[in-house]
């Protein structure tokens, strides 16, 4: 237990005290016998007992650099006091001792106001390095966010785009319907037009599909023309097609392409299915028929040399019968 | 083996087998004869030159051929500079391409509107053995590629869309009308297209690339 009890002290001579050590042991039984020292805040932060000078606060508990400064504030308080006794017991000459002290406490004063502006300095760093922090801090967060929403507007402009488009394709789509449920005579046109094309015998329409048979296919290949004979293309209205070879299938070929009726379309599936899709059978018809004209050795399923040349007695018959 | 040794320095970013589709490149002058160079260079080799002119003083700026070719057909003197430069032996073609059956992909570097809307309505539209149709235009610093399946109907509607008449080209003056880089950029855009579909990447439908504002837009 303490002998003398504790207060709090957040400042001594004007000075902050460190938060571990702003304490000071009050005056009471065991002190307070001498003269009490009282700063500007009317603190006791010490007393004399004759030419003894005590500090009742933890001097060395303080900051380093404001250790001196402490120190000096309270020989500069305490001292006057103890003056007289020393004078006395030492046989001092008192003026002298009181133009000493004096030049002391300007010096201490000094020393203040040094100290005073090394923290002005040292809290205006203190506070540009903060601000800069600050700011720094700021620029990131708002780069992330920046990134954050132009992302977010990307995705948005991607999802206007393609929902433009769709808007588009769905508008233009509904006209053709439109188109085609109000003008059945444009229907009667696309079968003629289907009619018409040069390598088309016969068109029909029969459940669900539109039936085609072509003119013998001749292609060229390696400088000789070979006779694939006549075709039966079935364009399906849900898309599927189906090309069957009527006069010259190779065993389950009917086409270097073509393997049982199923036609391998490579890079040409895809615009085939659209064209099927808008229901414009003459483009398909156009397109398929080039691909039964074109052999490509890259990827056809059964060479074309075991179809026969053009010229040969068979193919000529499959001609003449044209 | 010597094609891999060649294209070392590309393998990576596509094979030489890859790049087997015939060529056909329509017209050999100022995007014509650029592209075939670079196509050449990036390892096309069944390429296939059609042009029916003869290399003038004036084409020299402007077009890959040399002092040497004044007067020569521009397909003959083109297949042999490609042969030069890559080894490639490209066919030359002394004629026009009107009505006829190409397999492989197209590139156009035709000359007027109405050579690119006979070359597409004859030749190109709705053909299956024409998995890519390239249709370069050039006007002065500015360039434009279609990239075009013929068999899709997306495809198909775009680039009808851009044909118009000659009567409505903006006149561009005899001596504004061609510049070397552009025909560099050009090709370019030709050989990345192929290089893409060679690779099965997506195709740009159109590309748009302006060198005086440096601006390179897919719209």
């Amino acid at each position: 237990m303490p002998r003398s009890s504790i207060f709090p002290l957040p400042f001594a001579h004007d000075i902050p005290l460190s938060d571990a050590a702003n304490r000071a042991l009050a005056l009471g039984t065991q002190l307070g016998r001498g003269r009490p020292l009282l700063d500007g805040d009317a603190h006791a932060v010490g007393e004399t007992l004759g030419t003894n000078l005590y500090c009742l606060f933890d001097l060395l508990g303080q900051q380093a650099t404001w250790i001196p400064v402490l120190l000096r504030r309270h020989l500069d308080l305490g001292l006057p006091h103890v003056l007289p006794a020393l004078t006395v017991r030492e046989d001092l000459q008192a003026d002298r001792l009181e133009d000493r002290l004096r030049i002391l406490r300007e010096e201490t004063e000094a020393l203040v106001r040094a100290r005073q502006v090394t923290l002005r300095r040292e809290a205006r760093e203190a506070y540009v390095r903060a601000c800069q922090e600050r700011v720094a801090e700021e620029i990131r967060f708002l780069q992330a966010e920046i990134g954050f929403l132009e992302d977010g507007v990307e995705e948005v402009a991607r999802r206007i785009a393609a929902d433009t488009r769709r808007l588009t394709e769905g508008r233009r789509r509904l006209r053709l319907l439109h188109g085609e449920r109000d003008q059945p005579e444009s229907s009667g046109r696309e079968l003629e037009s289907l009619q018409a094309l040069p390598e088309v015998c016969e068109a029909r329409i029969q459940d669900g599909r539109i039936s085609l048979i072509t003119a013998p296919i001749l292609v060229e290949h390696g400088g000789r023309r070979y006779c694939l004979g006549r075709f039966q293309l079935d364009l399906h209205f849900n898309g599927d097609v189906r090309i069957l070879n009527l006069t010259d299938r190779t065993g389950l070929y009917d086409h270097p392409h073509v393997h049982q009726g199923r036609p391998r379309l490579g890079t040409v599936r895809e615009g085939v299915a659209k064209l099927l899709g808008e229901y414009q059978f003459v483009a398909a018809t156009e397109v398929l028929i080039d691909f039964l004209k074109t052999v490509n050795p890259a990827d056809w399923r059964l060479p074309v040399l075991h179809w026969p040349e053009a010229g040969h007695e068979a193919v000529r018959g499959v001609l003449a019968a044209t | 083996m010597r094609r891999y040794v060649e294209f070392l320095r590309q393998l990576d970013l596509v094979r030489p087998e890859a790049l087997d589709t015939p060529l056909h490149l329509v017209g050999c002058g100022g995007i014509g004869s650029f592209a075939a160079m670079a196509l050449a260079k990036l390892g096309c080799s069944r390429l296939h030159l059609y042009d029916d002119d003869r290399v003038e003083e004036h084409n020299v700026p402007n077009q890959l051929f040399r002092m040497a070719d004044v007067g020569r057909p521009k397909a003959e003197a083109l297949a042999e500079i490609l042969e030069a430069f890559t080894g490639t032996r490209a066919r030359a073609h002394l004629r026009r391409v009107e009505a006829e059956r190409l397999q492989g992909i197209v590139v156009s570097g035709v000359d007027s509107m109405a050579a690119r809307k006979t070359l597409w309505q004859k030749c190109v539209r709705h053909r299956a053995g024409i998995p890519l149709f390239l249709d370069g235009r050039l006007g002065a610093e500015v360039c434009r590629l279609y990239s075009i399946r013929p068999a899709d109907p997306d495809d198909v509607r775009c680039y009808e869309g851009s044909l118009y008449e000659d009567s409505q080209a903006v006149p561009l003056s005899c001596t504004a009308g061609a510049i070397i880089y552009t025909g560099f950029a050009m090709a370019s855009l030709v050989a990345d297209q192929v290089k893409k579909f060679a690779t099965g990447e997506a195709i740009a439908r159109e590309i748009f690339c302006d060198l005086k504002t440096l601006t390179l837009a897919v719209p």
